[in-house]
């Protein structure tokens, strides 16, 4: 038999090859371009505020929004916008290192327990199972609350009870396609386990971890943020918007925005991060779907 | 065509995509008397699912469809959806081809036979009526226990499951019965009860009835009359037994001549080159010029109509008169091969065979106790050259044994030996299961999960030729073009290959590591019957080349005699009968191969046709 | 299903869950023996003199080995007697039920409002897919769902009860409307963010039921509309919505305490807060306590409904 091309798979072959970008729909443009410029604040903060976040100025207090003080003062008469632009660092930092820490972890646990299954999947499904049913906020109040430990013990309780839920989900993905025939090709050539997991499994779930990392994202800040609003984790003074609101909350007739602004700040850093991280879930999902 | 039946002129349906609007059938015309049975047949793409759920008014989101279909005197393309709503059950019905879906899990089976007539009719029925009439309704499909109303349908099996699907669908007794691929789900000897089953109640009831498969065996069983369409159209129409004897358009006999035989093996299997083109990437002109052995310059410049070329027989190319003898004489070449005798029996190579498997017994753990046997003293011997068939259906063992030869599943009890080496009891040590992975590899049935997608066709054959003796010694092309593909299809990945071609770089990646022996899992069972025959006569091909060894797995007895010498049968986990492929289906002797042997639809090349 | 195969199951789950509460109760118990400065620091305070640690130590039973403080203790919250708040002048228990007072109405009605929105959003979401109505609850819904409860709640304050003035800013009230309009605030924060996570999920998963064939089969055999939606759609759909109700339950328990701090509620939330900041650590222990036990019995709840709704469940066990 010759070796001809077939003429129909090889219109579908060009059609595939130069695939443009993928289609964003604006609501999605706009909140990645407004997550870019948080992290612009966060990364050169120095740049873009007036003034310095820290400075205390007791006979400024919380005035209104004026030429010098785009955002008004606070209570001890810092300039509001500057610490809504320096509080970016400490709204994403936190969360960043709890979405890359639990999406490691448990990927590495989800392709272990997914692909050797048996009794490791056991009982790591049951732990896995029984942590799920505790929600992290509530189990980080009561940890910092009592451990006063801070943001390190903030962070690491976060961490910890996080994992359950991106765990289940990745562990659903690994199973779904341990089962797919070119698995158990690979595993019959004579594939190391190893390479198994690592170069058949998780090139296919990348989509889902990367669509993860924005909702892991959403979930950090709403987490450290409340905690850091209710005065655990993060030390009192620092420019922290739920520091910030917290603080703030009690002046709101004489100056609202300088509780405002922060909360205002983090709806759109957890919403725009949501969107994205919602769409990019949802091709992962319409894939899977459409063979 | 009579008041009474389904009318259906120029139907087209077309999918919009984004902006473009694709077109997934065109100038559909088909009818259907009121007792009568007609057959839609295609391959995948053709539209053929898409057009009978368009005149239900079933379609899904985002698909439309324009003509004219009449029926118990209204245009069904223009009632509403109320209108629609009052016709479907009680007029026409559908069922659906997968059992496994078509039922709701959480309702018992008699609920779902009744709830049809208890709604929209106003008066409710008493529950001693409705268990009254599930009963009845069960009875018609052919189970005569009651108790199977009170069961989900999770609890039975898929022949059961689909009976109780199309007593739903009958039971307010419609006067056309729509059927989507109702038997290719499940069970060869299933089916043809399915298939009994559904043409007495034809009878019984003068149901019209509209099947809709991609077999034509199936299609010559039950129908009287059969629609072909390729690629959106119509390009053939006749009654069957003509269709059968004497088909007018080169597609048809493609498809008649690419179906293997059951009753003897032929000396080449004719594909057709090529394969089906999806909506939306149809050539001009004729559909099937592109892969058409009779095609001339004409044929892509325009459409040509579906003509009348005899009594009653239709066809849609512009050479069909010029075309009749040929296409004749063709048939009945390939249909005048003796019955059995085998076109060639390869004879054993020497030495100790590759595979030796004595007393099999594989067993499944469930949970709580619940223990599966998928084998049970099952002994098989596989010698260095010999292709050797596996038979059974669903449950038989055929796939677990398989996968104990390649190492993905552990036998229970018993001795298996590979090139020599014992899998069963010890723990194998890793160079041993290495050697046992030199001399065996397998194929997997479904092409389109059987290439990781997130890479290419070179590095996927790279990695399995790395890890064969002596590493890569053929380039990623040259295994390509070992399997009849371009050397460029190795920049490619799955999501760009059609479905034969994948599965031929399947094979390739086996090649790649360099076995002695193939496991063919039911490599063809997922592909197009035009693209199987490509498929098989490649196989052959390879063995004759390289010497190797098949352990052919499948359900069907056909594609079993066309590649193998010997076969084994296997029901339910046990070995019934083994032998030379032509003795044990010519002559079987145990009762379940003889059952297997008679569930075959009868075929166009053996010229009788089956009574029906 | 039998009878008796339903009560081992439930009985199966009751023991595992009185198992769960039991192993967080060590936990909870040893809080006040890990925390900084040891039990008997933690209640007298920085500044206590040796002589009144040791009467603590005396009158606490601090001397006594571990298990045997701990059976006592165990034996002490099964009569409800929780101990006595350090900082307060009540038992822990009364100061819980007063709290509770206020959290359970919040609680309770935000839950079923969002169970009652979400759903309905949800399912007419799928219906009108595509539709603007689909487009604006989905916005909607990743919005909300999104947005801290503190923020949402001091946006809320801000727009209703200072700028509009429609509402009052803070505390609990007096007289059953006052107190009513204090709690408008809380409930509407929580249920945003209920009725936003709910949607999505149900929205979700009653698309993915309308594919299945089993719908088109319905509809095929001439089945009404609502018919296929209460017995087809919504019956496999909801299947997989319970589990996540009660995670959403959980969920808004979180929230109220972010609720009640910012609105100056006096709830279980700010009682846990205040006592967390003031060391209070039996009353953090009564009202972690009370929190566990809810959870475990959510889940008990949950696992029961679905075993009574999925009959393949049932089969299996």
């Amino acid at each position: 038999m010759s070796a001809t091309a077939d003429p129909t798979t090889d219109a579908v072959a060009a059609r595939t090859r130069t695939r443009t970008l993928p289609r964003v729909p604006p609501s999605v443009a706009v909140a990645a371009l407004l997550l870019l410029v948080v992290v612009v604040c966060a990364v050169v903060p120095g740049l873009l505020a007036p003034d310095s976040p820290s400075q205390i100025n007791p006979l400024e207090g919380l005035q209104p929004p004026s030429a010098a003080h785009l955002l008004g003062t606070d209570a001890l008469g810092r300039d509001v916008l500057s610490r809504v632009i320096y509080g970016a660092r400490s709204v994403l930092t936190g969360p960043l290192i709890v979405a890359i820490a639990v999406l490691a972890i448990s990927t590495a646990l989800a392709l272990l327990s997914g692909y050797r299954g048996g009794w490791v999947d056991g009982v790591l499904g049951r732990t896995m199972d029984t942590l799920y049913a505790l929600p992290p906020l509530i189990v980080a109040i009561v940890l910092v609350g009592v451990f006063g430990g801070g943001y390190t013990l903030a962070i690491c309780v976060l961490i910890v009870f996080n994992i359950p839920n991106s765990f289940r989900a990745l562990r659903a993905a690994v199973v779904e396609r341990r089962g797919l025939p070119y698995v158990d090709a690979a595993r019959s050539l004579g594939v190391p386990p190893r390479r198994v997991m690592l170069q058949h499994l998780l090139p296919n779930i990348v989509p889902l971890i990367v669509a993860g990392f924005f909702l892991r994202l959403t979930y950090g800040v709403v987490e450290l943020s409340s905690l850091s609003f209710l005065g655990l984790g993060v030390p009192p003074g620092s420019a922290d918007w739920g520091r910030m609101l917290a603080e703030n909350r009690a002046g709101i007739f004489e100056n609202a925005w300088a509780a405002i602004a922060p909360g205002v700040a983090l709806v759109v850093v957890t919403v725009s991060a949501n969107f994205v991280g919602d769409w990019l879930y949802e091709r992962v999902e319409q894939k899977r779907r459409s063979r | 065509m009579s008041a009474d039946g389904l009318t259906v002129r120029d139907l087209c349906v077309s999918a919009r995509r984004g902006q473009e609007s694709i077109a997934i059938a065109s100038d559909m015309s088909f009818s259907v008397a009121p007792g009568e049975a007609i057959a839609i047949v295609g391959e995948s793409g053709s539209g053929k699912s898409l057009t009978a759920r368009a005149v239900m008014g079933l379609l899904p989101e985002g698909v439309t469809a324009s003509g004219e279909a009449d029926f118990v005197g209204r245009d069904l393309l223009t009632l509403s959806a109320a209108d629609l709503r009052r016709l479907r059950g009680r007029e026409m019905a559908l069922v659906m081809q997968d059992p496994f879906t078509m039922l709701n899990p959480l309702e018992r089976c008699g609920v779902q036979i009744v709830e049809a007539l208890a709604s929209g009719r106003g008066d409710r029925l008493s529950r001693k009526e409705r268990r009254r009439i599930a009963g009845e309704r069960l009875r018609e499909v052919g189970i005569d226990d009651p108790a199977v109303a009170d069961r989900y349908p999770f609890e039975l099996s898929g022949g059961m499951r689909q009976r109780v699907g199309i007593a739903a669908a009958i039971a307010e007794q419609p006067r056309l019965l729509i059927a989507d691929e109702p038997t290719t789900a499940l069970d060869v000897t299933i089916q043809r009860e399915i298939l009994e089953l559904l043409g007495s109640l034809r009878s019984a009831h003068s149901m019209g009835l509209i099947l809709i498969t991609h077999d034509l065996r199936v299609a010559f069983s039950v129908c009287d009359r059969a629609y072909v369409m390729y690629a959106g159209s119509l390009v053939e129409v006749a009654p069957t037994p003509l269709l059968a004897r004497a088909p007018r358009h080169p597609y048809s006999l493609g498809l008649l001549l690419a179906d293997p035989p059951s009753d003897r093996r032929v000396e080449e299997l004719v594909g057709i080159a090529g394969s089906v083109p999806s909506p939306g990437s149809r050539p001009p002109g004729c559909p099937f010029a592109p892969r058409c052995d009779y095609r001339i310059g004409a044929c892509t410049a325009s459409l040509p109509p579906l003509a009348e070329v005899g009594a009653d027989q239709f066809a849609r190319c512009i050479r069909a008169d010029e075309l009749r003898v040929e296409l004749g004489t063709r048939l009945a070449a390939a249909q005048g091969g003796e019955q059995g005798g085998e076109a060639t029996l390869a004879t054993p190579l020497e030495g100790e065979p590759l595979v030796v498997a004595e007393h099999v017994r594989k067993v499944f753990g469930g949970r709580g106790g619940s223990d599966v046997v998928a084998l049970d003293d099952v002994s098989v011997q596989v010698a260095a050259g010999e292709s050797v068939g596996l038979v059974g259906e669903s449950g038989s063992g055929k796939t677990t044994l398989g996968r104990v030869l390649v190492q993905l599943e552990q036998a229970t009890a018993g001795s298996v030996r590979v090139g020599g080496v014992e899998l069963v009891g010890t723990a194998v040590r890793r160079r041993d299961a290495a050697a046992v992975r030199d001399v065996v590899q397998m194929v997997f049935q479904d092409p389109y999960s059987t290439l990781n997608p997130a890479r290419t066709v070179g590095a996927t054959l790279k990695e399995a030729a790395a890890l064969a003796p002596g590493g890569m010694t053929q380039s990623s092309g040259e295994l390509l073009e070992h399997v009849g593909l371009p050397a460029s299809y190795a920049a490619r990945r799955p999501a760009q290959l059609s479905g034969g071609e994948r599965q031929r770089v399947a094979i390739a990646r086996t090649l790649a590591r360099r076995p002695r022996l193939i496991v063919c899992d039911e490599v063809v069972s997922a592909l197009d019957v035009s693209v199987q025959a490509q498929i098989l006569n490649l196989l052959r091909r390879l063995r004759d080349e390289l010497g190797l060894a098949y352990l052919f797995i499948t359900h069907d007895l056909a594609v079993v005699r066309q590649i193998t010498d010997r076969i084994y049968v296997l029901q339910r986990g046990e070995l019934v009968e083994e032998g030379p492929t032509a003795t044990v289906l010519d002559a079987p002797s145990h009762p379940y191969t003889r059952r297997l042997v008679a569930s075959v639809p009868e075929h166009p090349q053996s010229g009788a046709i089956g009574s029906r | 299903m039998s009878r008796r195969t339903f009560i081992a199951f439930v009985g199966r789950r009751l023991l595992a869950s009185v198992g769960i509460v039991l192993v967080v109760s060590v936990l909870i118990f040893s809080l006040i023996h890990l925390a900084p400065g040891g039990a008997e620091q933690t209640i007298g305070g920085r500044f206590a003199t040796p002589e009144q640690l040791a009467s603590i130590r005396a009158s606490y039973g601090l001397d006594d080995p571990l298990p045997e403080q701990y059976v006592r203790y165990l034996g002490q919250v099964v009569q409800l007697h929780l101990g006595n708040s350090l900082t307060r002048r009540e038992p822990v228990g009364e100061a819980i039920l007063n709290g509770l007072k206020v959290t359970a109405p919040i609680v309770l009605i935000s839950f079923l409002l969002t169970s009652l929105l979400g759903t309905v959003l949800g399912t007419v979401a799928a219906y009108r897919r595509g539709a603007i109505l689909d487009r604006v609850i989905g916005g909607f819904s990743i919005a909300g769902a999104s947005v801290p409860t503190f923020a949402t709640a001091t946006i809320l304050l801000y727009v209703l009860g200072v700028q509009l003035g429609w509402l009052p800013t803070a505390g609990t009230g007096e007289g059953f409307v006052d107190r009513a309009g204090h709690l408008v605030i809380p409930i509407l924060t929580l249920a945003i963010f209920g009725t936003a996570s709910l949607m999505k999920l149900t929205r979700a998963r009653v698309l993915q039921v309308l594919e299945e064939d089993h719908v088109t089969f319905a509809r095929a055999r001439g089945l009404s509309e609502r018919h296929v939606l209460i017995r087809s759609v919504l019956r496999n759909a909801g299947v997989q919505v319970i589990t996540v109700v009660g995670v959403l339950l959980l969920s808004l328990v979180a929230g109220s305490i972010l609720v009640e701090v910012t609105l100056g509620l006096d709830g279980v939330g700010s009682l846990l807060v205040d006592a967390l900041s003031a060391r209070d650590i039996p009353t953090v222990q009564g009202v972690t306590l009370l929190i566990t036990v809810f959870i475990v019995a959510v889940n008990l709840v949950v696992d029961l409904l679905y075993f009574a709704i999925d009959p393949r469940l049932r089969a299996r066990s």
